[in-house]
């Protein structure tokens, strides 16, 4: 290309400058009635119930005395058993009260903790008397360390005022979160997880699993391990000694 | 004074004028720029969830134009150092076009900023409360800012000399000069030190990456301003020789070659030490968790690097329309590895190992162009008026007769 | 401007000082600035939709957090009240809450017994009125596969009928408020900081989004408010209709605008008054514990002291305030009896056995 007077804005440059004010007109024609390229995700709100975010504690406690209904009457413990005296105790199916599944470790008798002569209260080893709304001192005489943790607020759940000068503190009981009967946490009520995260452009993950880490050393123990626990579990053969 | 506002007014209007190509470019460029107001426009009213970021990936598109920019504002000085250190004159007039870019680059990185705030209506407070020197996103104003101060004294002070046929006194320009090299490896040192010095992001906690910021502007930044000379030659009468390209190729296939190696150690830290760090890596040249959007993207910019780089070597290069093949690769190729390549892949996984992938909106890119759009109208401007002033064209009515009659504006 | 009959860079003459202006030229160039301008204001339309309350010059004048007075602040808390009350139809109770001295919070979180049930994340949620749509929270749930701490391997999306399983464990992450805290450090305007309390703040008037803070943060705690926070709107409701809780502090709960960071701030409004915060008061194992460190009776003082205590990422030295621990077996449920276990304990190699399997 030569250097000289080549790009000339002549005769065809004077009427194609004509064109740069329409040809802006169209511009602003596409901005006022173009179609809006711009693209907002609208995601819905996740939302729960507030009952899903209580704070209240999992169980309520027995009063003292225990109150329960029957035949939509409020009755006491003492109303039917001091009708029917205490008989020696041997693991045995239970006639009444069919609802309680006890799985407490080997903790399998209930008079560890009933008190025989008077169902309205619970007992200790030595006799002390131990009513149903305040239960820490039974459970603390087999769960030593964690009574000691529940003490210092590390075991448990405390609702309120962390400084107490301020406000008032409430300690939850044991029976509050656990059921006497099953204690264990998750074997006693597994529940529905709230709803996982949805943000912003997230995409759907659930198209993409975590490939598992097969050469895992301890994965792979870990694996075994129940294999063999299951099978010992529900033994579908002998296993050779 | 007067005769400077009187100078000014003169490049504006000599900006207007031009061929019919010159008048279709910055019709083109406009029509681009306000296609990127408007798309930020919108952004501006309903907020950045206009752009394809998210709270996984919050830095895109945005902060990768960024960075690409800062580093091809600071590789124009590359073309200063031989100039003023070497004694290379047959650069000396052209070293005006490298500052003039880096001018017009740093101002589109200061737009890129900006499109990127959250509150740009605020952006006042970064003067109120500047946390300097605990913040690198401070040091980086700062850097930036002097940068662009130094740039505009250079050339202006070198151009209105031209302009006024007056010889440039050393005292003004020659120590600015200097410094100007000096600041030019620290703005891309400190926009590096921006992403290596957050301990969070494996990917960036890597001392390389200024070193590979370096080089690699080095290579990209040259390689424009070759491609540029070359349109400077064709356009107008302004003469460029085919020394000056060469040198401007040598800088190049160096800086290109120590990218490369840069790249490569990079990659054998990651891949051998086979940390749980490497994830962002994988992510990017493999795919992770079945994630894999980047991945065509990065190859793409290693294989431009790659034949770029074998042209270069080869004396295929010596023709210019190779030269050109090969800054052109280099030019994308390297805008993918420092976008796509550096800012995405830090942020996939997140730092917690949650997959949430990348794709810009067709909005945010609109913004995109327009900066770019806007950042060659500055370049095509500025071009256009120094050529004429430097070639003798443009001067000042003072220098011919005392008696200069005043300008008659005309339209627009 | 006219072009006409000028020689563009090419030519060897001199550039023309003054074009000639011809009839033409002029309208021409008339045209096209017309033209220009009015294409300049229909791309600029889109901001006639903009909030107008969220540019006012009380706004831009208002001073950073700590520079200003008691009056001062007295004001602003009563421009926000008055916007709180227009936008979302509730008198709040809004205050400055200070830090009180001799405190240094901390959070404690026993992993052994977190279920992984989520319902820290939502009472998070309500009571720190995030942003409902799009999405915003503080806390994240992790599934975490039995022998790994390392976070990246854990699943933030499980979605089961029931929890806990048995082949996971569960690790909720927040913000750790470190004591060498990257974000502080990085904010460019010095729109977060961290309190005598221990606790990183943000000051949402003053933060201008440049979203530095979100990649330097190695937990992933800080949110963005990508646009203005949205809530369902209950339109039957002529008070409250959005359902936001009205116990709101400056630096914490109040409601955000778009554009800004925001943060877990350990529930500020309860717990500078003496309360627990919201995501422990829910938790329904009682995993989590949080108080001052600098009392020895404080519940977290004495699980540091006590139990064998963790942070996360502690190689990237940011020195969080908030521990996990582990403190009782797995509990996964596995009846005793499919150890091979005798009445003197399990089966060791060299051990007689007593008798046959139970």
């Amino acid at each position: 290309m030569s250097n000289d007077e080549h790009g000339r804005s002549g005769g065809s440059g004077s009427w194609a400058g004509f064109l740069i004010g329409p040809a802006f007109l169209v511009l602003v024609y596409w901005f006022l009635a173009g179609p809006d390229l711009a693209e907002i995700p609208h995601t819905k709100a996740v939302s729960v119930p507030a009952s899903a975010i209580s704070t209240a504690p999992r169980r309520e406690i027995l009063h003292d005395p225990p109150t329960i209904l029957i035949n939509g009457f409020k009755r006491q413990c003492m109303d039917c058993h001091s009708l029917f005296p205490p008989r020696e105790e041997t693991p045995k199916r239970l006639l009444q009260h069919k609802h309680v599944r006890l799985n407490h470790g080997i903790n399998d008798r209930c008079r560890n903790c009933h008190d025989t002569e008077n169902r309205n209260r619970l007992v200790l080893y030595g006799g002390k008397s131990i009513p149903y709304n305040n239960v820490v001192e039974l459970c603390a005489k087999c769960h030593g360390p964690e009574y000691e943790d529940w003490l210092f607020g590390m075991h448990g759940k405390v609702l309120g005022y962390w400084d107490t000068s301020r406000g008032p503190a409430r300690r939850l009981m044991c029976t509050e979160c656990h059921n006497p009967h099953t204690p264990r946490i998750p074997a006693m009520s597994p529940i529905q997880p709230l709803p996982p995260p949805h943000t912003l452009r997230m995409g759907n993950p659930a198209e993409h699993e975590t490939a598992e880490e097969e050469a895992d050393p301890l994965r792979h123990a870990l694996r075994v391990t129940e294999q063999i626990l299951n099978q010992r579990k529900h033994p579908k053969q002998e296993v050779p000694d | 004074m007067k005769e400077y506002f009187r100078f000014l007014g003169r490049c504006f209007r000599v900006s207007f004028v031009g061929d019919w190509r010159y008048q279709l470019w910055m019709l083109v460029l406009t029509f681009v720029v306000l296609l990127g107001v408007n798309a930020y426009a919108k952004q501006f009213v309903h907020g950045l969830i206009e752009t394809g970021m998210t709270d996984q990936v919050s830095w895109g598109l945005y902060i990768a134009n960024f960075t690409y920019l800062v580093g091809m504002a600071a590789a124009a000085v590359m073309l200063v150092i031989p100039v003023y250190i070497y004694r290379k004159h047959e650069l000396h007039d052209l070293v005006i076009f490298g500052e003039l870019f880096a001018v017009a680059a740093i101002i589109m990185c200061l737009a890129f900023v900006n499109v990127d705030l959250g509150r740009p209506d605020r952006f006042m407070h970064i003067f109120w409360r500047f946390n300097f020197p605990r913040s690198m996103l401070t040091w980086d104003v700062v850097a930036l800012g002097g940068y662009l101060l130094l740039n505009l004294h250079i050339c202006g002070y070198l151009i209105y000399c031209s302009y006024r046929k007056r010889k440039p006194h050393f005292v003004f320009y020659i120590p600015f000069v200097f410094v100007a090299i000096g600041w030019a490896v620290s703005i891309h040192t400190v926009t590096a030190f921006l992403y290596v010095g957050l301990g969070g992001r494996p990917f960036w906690n890597s001392a390389i990456i200024a070193p590979r910021f370096l080089a690699s502007a080095f290579a990209a930044g040259p390689a424009f301003i070759i491609i540029t000379l070359q349109i400077i030659r064709r356009t107008t009468a302004y003469r460029i020789t085919d020394e000056a390209l060469a040198l401007l190729r040598n800088i190049v296939t160096v800086a290109l070659a120590i990218n490369m190696f840069l790249l490569g150690c990079e990659l054998f830290t990651e891949f051998y030490t086979h940390s749980a760090h490497m994830a962002s890596t994988v992510y990017l040249f493999f795919g992770l968790r079945g994630y894999h959007a980047l991945v065509p993207w990065i190859w793409t910019s290693i294989a431009m690097n790659l034949v770029a780089m074998v042209i270069l070597f080869l004396p295929l290069a010596r023709s210019l329309k190779y030269l050109n093949l090969a800054c052109v690769l280099m030019i994308v190729g390297i805008w993918i590895e420092k976008g796509m390549g550096l800012i995405v892949p830090a942020f996939i996984p997140s730092p917690l190992g949650e997959m949430v992938e990348y794709k810009p909106t067709l909005n945010e890119i609109l913004v995109c162009l327009g900066i770019w759009a806007f950042g060659l109208l500055l370049y095509t401007i500025f071009v256009r008026v120094t050529v004429p002033v430097l070639s003798g064209r443009l001067v000042s009515d003072q220098v011919e007769t005392s008696g200069a009659h005043p300008a008659r504006s005309g339209a627009s | 401007m006219s072009a006409a009959n000028n020689p563009t860079g090419g030519g060897t003459g001199p550039e023309p000082v003054a074009p000639e202006v011809t009839r033409r030229g002029f309208l021409r160039g008339t045209l096209g600035a017309v033209g220009g301008v009015a294409a300049l204001a229909a791309a600029l339309s889109p901001l006639k939709d903009i909030d107008k309350e969220d540019y006012t010059l009380e706004k831009f004048l208002q001073k950073h957090y700590k520079e200003m007075t008691p009056e001062e602040m007295k004001k602003v808390l009563a421009r926000i009240r008055k916007e709180v009350e227009r936008e979302y139809k509730l008198s709040p109770h809004l205050r400055d809450v200070k830090p009180i001295d001799g405190v240094q919070f901390g959070y404690a979180l026993n992993l052994g017994r977190c279920i992984g049930c989520r319902k820290c994340v939502y009472a998070c949620v309500a009571e720190n009125n995030q942003s409902r749509s799009p999405q915003i929270q503080y806390i994240r749930v992790l599934e975490m596969p039995r022998g790994s701490v390392d976070i990246e391997r854990g699943n933030h999306h499980y979605d089961r009928p029931t929890v806990p399983d048995e082949d996971h464990y569960y690790m909720p992450i927040q913000c750790h408020q470190c004591a060498n805290p990257p974000c502080v450090k990085v904010c460019p305007v010095e729109a977060t900081w961290q309190e005598p309390d221990g606790v990183t703040v943000i000051d949402y008037d003053w933060c201008i989004g440049c979203r530095y803070c979100e990649a330097a943060c190695p937990y992933w705690a800080r949110r963005f408010n990508f646009t203005k926070p949205g809530f369902p709107r209950d339109e039957a409701k002529s008070e409250n209709p959005c359902g936001l809780n009205p116990d709101m502090a400056y630096l914490s709960n109040r409601p955000r605008m778009r554009g800004v960071m925001e943060k877990c701030h350990f529930c500020l409004q309860r717990s500078r008054e003496g309360r627990r915060p919201a995501c422990l008061e829910v938790c329904p194992v009682g995993a989590r514990k949080f108080g001052n460190l600098l009392d020895p009776d404080s519940e977290v003082a004495r699980i540091l002291a006590e139990k064998h205590v963790f942070v996360l990422k502690q190689e990237v030295g940011t020195l969080p305030r908030f521990f996990y621990y582990f403190d009782q077996e797995y509990p996964r449920d596995i009846p005793l009896s499919a150890f091979k276990t005798s009445a003197t304990g399990p089966a060791l190699p060299g051990t007689p056995m007593t008798g046959g399997e139970a």
